[in-house]
């Protein structure tokens, strides 16, 4: 089980609207390489895990997904906050807006909503690492674009 | 204001106190038996906690069960981590 902390992992403290650079930001919340993608996926394969270490280190990683999905809900939500209704309609956050307003869901950039398809969970421990590797290597490329 | 400044560096400073101890903790989970790491948990452990209780003796709990307010359910005041 969790106990929460009233606090996030690392600050953040936006001054300026920008709806356009949520509309980006939104696919590390919920798209395919995104950050409820990474917590469900080592939060639900370490049930398989066959040694402590394993089931240790991927309830551990797991949790901190969940402190990097509130940080990135942050961001949607510090962006959007003060950003006038003329501003979303002119950036790529229109469309989004109409469904969700300035509320956080998980949705991939083009604006499909977050599938457990992103993930995979085999109940193989060597399937699912290798799966984890496959995933974080798909992180390091959405963080560097 | 003052007050604000002070609560905010007390917040950072548990939260890269935390984060160490969240890198030391999954260092840990695939090397049980580094005593180096081992202390250095320890040692940034008790700082966490120090700057913990200071911290929610001034500006309230920072988690349900360390509400310790007779009078009200502080736990639900606001600033919440997302708002700025």
């Amino acid at each position: 089980m969790w106990e929460y902390q009233k606090k996030l992992q690392i600050p953040i403290n936006i001054k300026n609207p920008n709806p356009k650079l949520a509309a980006f930001i939104v696919s590390q919340y919920g798209g395919p390489d995104g950050e409820l993608g990474a917590s469900m996926r080592y939060l639900s394969q370490r049930f398989s895990m066959e040694d402590d270490m394993a089931k240790g280190l991927l309830t551990d990683i797991g949790t901190e997904e969940l402190a990097h999905l509130e940080m990135v809900g942050a961001l949607i939500h510090q962006l959007t906050k003060n950003a006038t209704t003329t501003e979303i309609e002119n950036s790529p956050m229109a469309p989004y807006y109409i469904d969700h307003a300035k509320g956080v869901y998980p949705a991939a950039a083009a604006g499909n909503p977050w599938k457990a398809e992103y993930i995979g969970v085999k109940g193989d421990p060597i399937a699912d690492l290798v799966e984890d590797l496959a995933a974080d290597g798909a992180i390091s490329y959405t963080q560097h674009v | 204001m003052i007050n604000n400044i002070a609560k905010r560096r007390l917040l950072r400073e548990i939260k890269e106190t935390d984060f160490v101890l969240t890198e030391l903790n999954l260092f840990l989970d695939t090397h049980p038996d580094h005593q180096e790491a081992l202390k250095m948990f320890s040692t940034y452990e008790k700082k966490a906690e120090r700057l913990k209780a200071e911290y929610q003796r001034l500006f309230g709990p920072l988690t349900p069960s360390a509400n310790n307010n007779t009078t009200t359910w502080e736990w639900i005041q606001g600033p919440w981590p997302w708002e700025n």
